[in-house]
């Protein structure tokens, strides 16, 4: 059977293990890119409008932050929350919450860069007018942001993609733990280290499909607004 | 908006928490768990108990760290030399023997190096050393990698050159690799058998007692971390060396050959138990 | 009625003065118009009169009150329009979700403004698809939805063709007969004469004249304003 007939046969069997996987990928992602979009979306756009000392410092910082190996950051949560680390105390080790933490590091500076890219341009639009009407700096960003949404939620679309693609970092903090914080990510590559490399494969198509149905339906529903975007 | 994103945040947070306590988490490795036996083991435990088992399966090196900072509760291993030095630098209570399965040199079936004509494990090294035929090295401080390198220093050879890649992995990624140059390597044979991907390799060497590969379990010391759940633990290790759970150690399983021999209790009739993969004494 | 009272004012970029020690006092009524040749410091003078730029010397008040505070009382045209990446509907209401007007009078008085600048066939179109005219047509009813007591243009129809000139200077003449004034710089020597009450002639950085209109046209004072005039400046 080619890779692609295994697939979805995975998906048609709906096996519930399969699911249960594919609803945790879903779930941990999902959550990061949220918690990490709520920070990153208003400092990516004040990062964008406003000029203060250790700007150019900030924008460099952040940056290059997204070149940050996953298994990286996975390795300073693994620490901040082991038994024998400061946050010790509270178990989060090994469960999707660590998973959720990690993930929200690791797409944070991507999301916040790319704010900041789909908020210059119309910075540079607006400014004269926005400041001819005194505008407070909450509705500033809140005008903004909204008028950059569909650039915005592109750039909150690429972290979610770098989360749900991503092992090292959940691999470590979760432990890939049967049942319980095992990902799509996390069993190709359990599969794979088993040497079941065309049950590997299935599987990533099977998250690969995923990710375009999640992507298609995002861009059908903010076709509906696009109108009202500038016509080049 | 808002409230959707609260709401999502709650339930993870709350998952966390309040997660029913009644588990354990098991420090051990990968070739343990990618033979399957814990897939098949532990739900056993969880049923006549109730304790769920939760496996962090990674490298011996890094198994042996979770458990001295307290992350897991208790610890399944591979290498008694470094299982003594954890209860003797008293991260570890009440070591065990549990199980025992060997090793295998695995290569290309064509075996240029002529490996299988060799009698034990060492001079099999040496012959793949003489001819400077490829062999892939874990190199991950895992028990597979202490005891390749403890068949070297057997050898009385330190192996270097283009032919000896350390590639710093886990057994599945090794015989992957094995799989796609014609290498040889050494495998634990559980993985071996199981593995999905054997292309031209096949199984050239073994049964020496020198590729005996013994399982320890240990529990994690409470005077070190307060926070281990010792009781529970010790349970579990109860189980694994009682009649019951030796005897499902014995059952498991695969391709129809048995992978593991309990032997918690070696005076008992162990030959019975352990037909196939029971090392040539 | 509020006097606009400026005192002293300069402002300068890098050093070099653009506008040196401007005062003058002008009560708030009627079309002002401001003229001067190019680099005079016209677009500078508005913006400092409405209060978006401050000057660094001198000072800028209306009735009193600092020109920084109660900026939504004027309202600023710019020579390309702004728009808001919105629907014009949309871009109309903006300026009164700042001033938290009720649902109800937002309503009224965006369609009372679509009136006023013809708009009202193209109310739900996006507003980046306007022509120039359209766009300015709907920039200055945007400023003046917030019912300002004051109207500033930086050169508003310099890009337009003659129709939409003369739809915009509608608009300019029903804000001032419904007791608004006006402050409009402009290189249309013909609009000026059409619309202005009183002409402020800049040139260099300076003031050099500031009186009626009539009499700024019929016998300008100083030499820089009759070179400015037949067209040698």
């Amino acid at each position: 059977m080619t890779i692609f007939g295994q697939a979805a046969e995975l998906v048609l069997s709906a096996d519930a293990e399969l699911m249960a996987v594919v609803g945790l990928s879903l779930r941990v992602s999902l959550t990061a890119t949220l918690i990490a979009s709520l920070f990153a979306i208003p400092l990516g756009t004040a990062l964008a409008i406003w000029q203060f000392p250790l700007r150019q410092v900030l924008v460099v910082i952040s940056t290059s932050m997204m070149a940050l190996p996953p298994v990286v950051v996975g390795l300073i949560i693994y620490l901040l929350l082991s038994r024998a680390g400061p946050l010790g105390a509270y178990g989060i080790l090994f469960t999707p919450t660590a998973m959720i933490m990690a993930q929200s590091v690791l797409i944070f500076p991507i999301v916040l860069a790319l704010t900041r890219e789909a908020i210059l341009p119309l910075d540079r639009d607006y400014k004269n007018l926005l400041d001819a009407w005194d505008v407070s700096p909450l509705q500033r960003l809140k005008t903004l942001i909204w008028d950059a949404r569909f650039a915005v939620v592109t750039g909150l679309l690429a972290g979610f993609g770098r989360a749900l693609a991503e092992v090292g970092a959940v691999i470590i903090v979760g432990g890939n733990i049967a049942g319980f914080t095992r990902v799509m990510t996390t069993t190709i590559a359990l599969e794979t280290s088993k040497g079941n490399l065309e049950l590997a494969l299935a599987l990533g198509i099977v998250l690969l499909s995923i990710a375009i149905t999640i992507n298609t339906a995002i861009h059908w529903i903010s076709s509906f607004g696009r109108k009202y975007q500038v016509k080049r | 908006m808002i409230r959707i994103i609260l709401a999502l945040l709650i339930t993870t947070l709350s998952t966390a928490v309040h997660a029913g306590d009644r588990f354990i988490t098991l420090a051990s490795t990968t070739s343990t768990q990618n033979s399957g036996l814990y897939d098949y083991l532990l739900p056993l435990f969880t049923a006549k108990t109730g304790i769920e088992v939760r496996v962090i399966s990674v490298g011996t090196g890094q198994a042996i760290t979770i458990a001295k900072n307290g992350d897991a509760d208790v610890l399944l291993v591979h290498h008694r030399p470094s299982e003594d030095a954890f209860v003797a630098g008293g991260y570890g209570i009440e070591r065990r023997d549990v199980m025992y399965n060997d090793f295998v040199i695995i290569g290309p079936k064509s075996d240029p190096a002529a490996v299988s004509n060799q009698t034990n494990a060492s001079d099999g090294l040496m012959a793949i050393s003489d001819t400077q035929f490829l062999f892939i090295s874990r190199g991950d401080e895992s028990g597979t990698h202490k005891r390749e390198k403890d068949l070297w220093t057997k050898a009385g050879i330190m192996p270097a050159g283009n032919w000896y890649r350390d590639i710093g992995a886990g057994m599945g990624a090794a015989l992957n690799m094995a799989s796609s140059v014609n290498a040889y390597t050494l495998s634990d044979r559980g993985t071996w058998l199981s593995f999905g991907n054997k292309g031209d390799l096949g199984m050239l060497l073994s049964g020496d007692e020198t590729l005996f590969n013994p399982y320890g379990i240990i529990l994690v010391n409470p005077a070190k971390h307060a926070h281990v759940k010792i009781d529970m633990a010790r349970s579990f290790s109860n189980w694994m060396v009682s009649d019951e759970g030796q005897k499902a150690i014995g059952a498991f399983t695969v391709q129809n050959l048995q992978l593991f021999c309990p032997n918690a209790h070696p005076d008992q009739n162990s030959d019975a138990i352990c037909p196939s993969s029971k090392p040539r004494n | 009625m509020t006097a606009l009272k400026l005192t002293n004012v300069s402002y300068s970029v890098d050093g070099a003065p653009l506008l040196h020690d401007i005062s003058f006092v002008q009560e708030n009524k009627g079309v002002n118009a401001i003229l001067g040749p190019n680099g005079a410091g016209k677009s500078l003078l508005l913006s400092l009169i409405h209060g978006v730029i401050k000057p660094d010397m001198g000072l800028v008040t209306w009735n009193g009150i600092s020109a920084q505070r109660n900026k939504l009382t004027r309202g600023y045209v710019f020579q390309t329009p702004i728009v808001l990446r919105r629907s014009v509907r949309a871009n109309l209401a903006y300026p009164l979700t700042l001033t938290r007007e009720n649902t109800q009078d937002q309503k009224l008085a965006i369609d009372e403004m679509l009136k006023l600048s013809h708009l009202a066939p193209l109310a739900d179109q996006p507003a980046a698809s306007l022509s120039g005219g359209e766009a300015q047509r709907m920039a200055i009813a945007r400023a003046l939805i917030t019912k300002p007591a004051v109207l500033l243009l930086d050169e508003p129809c310099s890009n337009l063709d003659p129709a939409s000139t003369k739809l915009i200077e509608a608009m300019i003449r029903t804000f001032v007969s419904d007791g608004g004034s006006v402050f409009i710089s402009t290189h249309d020597l013909a609009q000026a004469k059409r619309l202005a009450d009183v002409v402020l002639f800049i040139e260099a950085g300076q003031l050099l004249e500031h009186g009626p209109a009539d009499e700024f046209f019929a016998k300008p004072a100083t030499p820089q304003a009759q070179a400015y005039l037949s067209g040698d400046l």
